[in-house]
């Protein structure tokens, strides 16, 4: 059996549109990459052109600490 | 890349005649002397000669002298500021942890962008030698002292009367450096400055500008976000703060601005940054 770990997930619940195609971002699967390392998450998706979105809080918190424990090694 | 630079500066220097060098920072005196091999004065060893200007501050206040790291070992220059502050009338108090003593201000080695915490605690373990104001022979350190809200001055100040206002952030840094380069680049060479147009209406709020400067993100950095925007229309529209947010990315960065539309520009209300990549 595949166990998927997700680093991060969150659930836009709606509140996000795609300003392009108009459309709800839905949660869909994404990987943060860092210097040779990977990591899978779920993050607000747009189903029609794969915009990514990155929110602040995720960006400050836990992307940050884990680029600087990289960054330290 | 030093060496480089050295030799670079070497021929510049020879192609003017090798002229005297008088340096206003006392790191670059003496990294320009060693790495030229001749004798460059400092800005206020010129000053001591010449006396000073019309204008000059008649200082009746009593002041403590912050010794620039860029100073150590150097006794003249420690010496030589000394002088031209009690010309002009200061009244210098002398600590303990002074002259080749002098604490780093929390400035070099940028400690103050890559450590803001211990750059604080540096410039503290500076201003608790006294409670009076400082004068300081290097902007770095005039600019740490300000920041932590200590009354504090460059002797440049005081020697011609004007006072450097309150700390820039680092965009207002980076502009006053280009607006130096530009009217140097006019007045002294007369060729045209190299100015980058916006095309459209482009307002930072406050509260962004503080943001920016705290996350160190550029308004070159924005500008920048907002054309790819205008190219690409990637963006977000987040119906809690009802702000539209785009990215882009530079170099090894992806900077997020939330906007607003208005009019034919932006009001850009916030913005954000990391260098994971997302796919």
């Amino acid at each position: 059996m595949e166990t998927n770990k997700n680093y991060y997930t969150v659930d836009p619940l709606g509140k996000l549109t795609c300003k392009k195609c108009r459309v709800a971002l839905v949660k869909g699967k994404a990987t943060f990459a860092y210097l040779d390392n990977a990591f899978p998450v779920e993050l607000p998706v747009c189903p029609k052109c794969g915009f990514i979105y990155v929110p602040e809080e995720l960006a400050l918190g836990k992307v940050l600490s884990v680029e600087k424990a990289l960054e330290d090694k | 890349m030093f060496d480089n630079t050295a030799e670079f500066l070497k021929q510049e220097l020879a192609k003017l005649g090798d002229p005297k060098i008088i340096a206003g920072c006392p790191t670059c005196r003496k990294t320009l002397g060693d790495s030229s091999g001749r004798e460059v004065a400092g800005v206020w060893d010129v000053l001591n000669d010449i006396g000073l200007p019309e204008g000059a501050t008649k200082a009746h206040k009593a002041a403590s002298l912050h010794d620039s790291c860029g100073a150590r070992g150097d006794e003249n220059t420690q010496k030589a500021v000394r002088k031209l502050a009690r010309t002009l009338g200061v009244e210098l108090i002398e600590t303990e942890y002074s002259g080749d003593k002098s604490p780093c201000c929390g400035y070099g080695g940028l400690v103050s962008y890559a450590n803001r915490e211990v750059a604080h605690e540096l410039a503290q373990s500076c201003l608790e030698r006294t409670d009076a104001p400082y004068i300081t022979y290097c902007m770095a350190c005039r600019d740490r002292f300000a920041r932590e809200g200590r009354e504090s001055r460059h002797i440049l100040e005081l020697v011609y009367g004007t006072s450097a206002g309150d700390p820039p952030d680092i965009s207002e840094k980076r502009r006053n450096r280009l607006v130096l380069k530009n009217s140097l680049l006019k007045e002294i060479w007369g060729e045209d400055a190299m100015e980058e147009q916006l095309d459209f209406p482009l307002d930072i709020t406050e509260e962004a500008r503080v943001q920016m400067d705290e996350r160190m993100i550029l308004d070159t950095d924005v500008i920048a976000v907002m054309r790819a925007y205008r190219e690409t229309g990637d963006a977000v529209l987040d119906s809690g703060s009802e702000l539209l947010i785009t990215r882009h990315r530079i170099g090894n960065v992806t900077f997020w601005v939330k906007f607003e539309e208005q009019g034919a520009g932006y009001v850009v209300c916030g913005a954000y940054s990391h260098r994971m990549t997302v796919n």
